[in-house]
C-alpha cells in the first residue's frame, strides 16, 4: 500500500469500541450460549426441550435465537443508559 | 459472570489457535468463541462504524453481527477464512440497516468521538485533525465505494475476499476501488493532510 492508502486505513482505524460495550456484549453472548433462548422454536418443531444458541440444533433456529437475544441485549443496553 | 472472569478463564487455552480451528470448536466451547470475539470485535466495530453515522448505531449493528456469528456458528465450514465469513455477516448487517433506513450518506460531521490515540507508525506524521479530514472524505463516498475502501485499506482484505464478502465480481470490486481512489485523491490532492 502507498502512503495515501495507509492514511485512509489509519483514518478509518480511529474509532475504538467502548470498554463497557466490549464487556456487556461478551456477557450477553455468554448468556445466549449457555441459556435456552428459543423455546418457541423447539415447541413448534415438536420437541420437548429447549434449543440452545451455539448448539447444532440452534443452527436451524439461529435467526430466532439471535433476534431474541439481540432484542434482550438492546433492552438492557438502553436501560443502562450507555447506548 | 463478569467479562474479565470470562476472559481470565480462557487465557492461554486458545490464544495460539488459528481462527478456523477456534471456529470449529464454538458449538461446544464458549472460550473458543470468546477468543474470536476478542480478535474481531475491534475490526468489525471499526468497519461498521465507517459505514454508519454514530457510535450508537455502530454498537447495535456490531452486537447483531456477533449474535448472528454465535447462533450460526455451525454454518462456518472452513471453506474460506473466518475473517471473510464474519465480515460477510457484517456486510449483510450493514446493508440490512441501510436498506431499512434508506440512508446513503454518512452525516459528515459525525467524526468518531471515541478514537484510538495511537495511529500506526506509518501514519504518525498525520495529525488527529488530518485523520478527521480523511474520515470525512471517505464518509462522502457512495456506500458501495465506502465499503470496499474500508475492507481493502482498513481490513487489508484482498480483492478476491472483498468480492466474496460483498457478493460482487472481482472486476466490479476493482472498479469501485478505482473510482473511490480517484475521488479521494482528487479531493485530497493539494491539501495538506495534517
Amino acid at each position: 500500500m502507498d502512503s495515501f492508502e495507509l492514511a485512509v486505513g489509519d483514518a478509518l482505524a480511529m474509532p475504538v469500541p467502548r470498554a463497557a460495550f466490549f464487556d456487556e456484549l461478551l456477557i450477553a453472548l455468554r448468556e445466549i450460549w449457555e441459556v435456552p433462548v428459543v423455546a418457541q422454536a423447539s415447541q413448534s418443531a415438536g420437541h420437548g426441550h429447549w434449543v440452545r444458541a451455539g448448539s447444532v440444533a440452534a443452527a436451524t433456529a439461529g435467526a430466532v435465537g439471535a433476534g431474541a437475544a439481540w432484542y434482550g441485549f438492546k433492552r438492557r443496553h438502553r436501560r443502562s443508559g450507555v447506548a | 459472570m463478569r467479562a474479565d472472569a470470562i476472559l481470565a478463564d480462557m487465557i492461554d487455552m486458545t490464544a495460539d489457535l488459528d481462527d478456523e480451528t477456534l471456529a470449529a470448536r464454538v458449538a461446544g466451547d464458549f472460550d473458543a468463541f470468546a477468543e474470536l470475539y476478542r480478535r474481531y470485535l475491534c475490526p468489525v466495530y471499526r468497519f461498521v462504524r465507517s459505514q454508519c453515522p454514530d457510535e450508537s448505531t455502530a454498537e447495535d449493528i456490531t452486537a447483531q453481527v456477533f449474535f448472528k456469528a454465535i447462533s450460526s456458528a455451525s454454518s462456518f465450514r472452513g471453506e474460506g477464512s473466518y475473517k471473510a465469513w464474519i465480515f460477510r455477516i457484517a456486510h449483510n448487517s450493514v446493508w440490512s440497516w441501510r436498506n431499512g433506513r434508506a440512508r446513503s450518506v454518512i452525516a459528515v460531521e459525525e467524526v468518531p468521538e471515541t478514537v484510538d490515540p495511537t495511529p500506526s507508525p506509518a501514519a504518525q506524521a498525520i495529525t488527529q485533525e488530518g485523520r478527521g479530514q480523511v474520515w470525512r472524505k471517505v464518509a462522502e463516498l457512495p456506500p458501495a465505494q465506502r465499503e470496499v475502501v474500508a475492507l481493502r485499506y482498513l481490513q487489508d482484505l484482498t480483492v478476491e475476499e472483498i468480492a466474496e464478502i460483498t457478493d460482487r465480481s472481482r472486476g466490479a470490486v476493482r472498479i469501485l476501488l478505482h473510482r473511490a481512489r480517484s475521488k479521494l485523491r482528487s479531493t485530497m490532492d493539494g491539501k495538506e493532510v495534517g
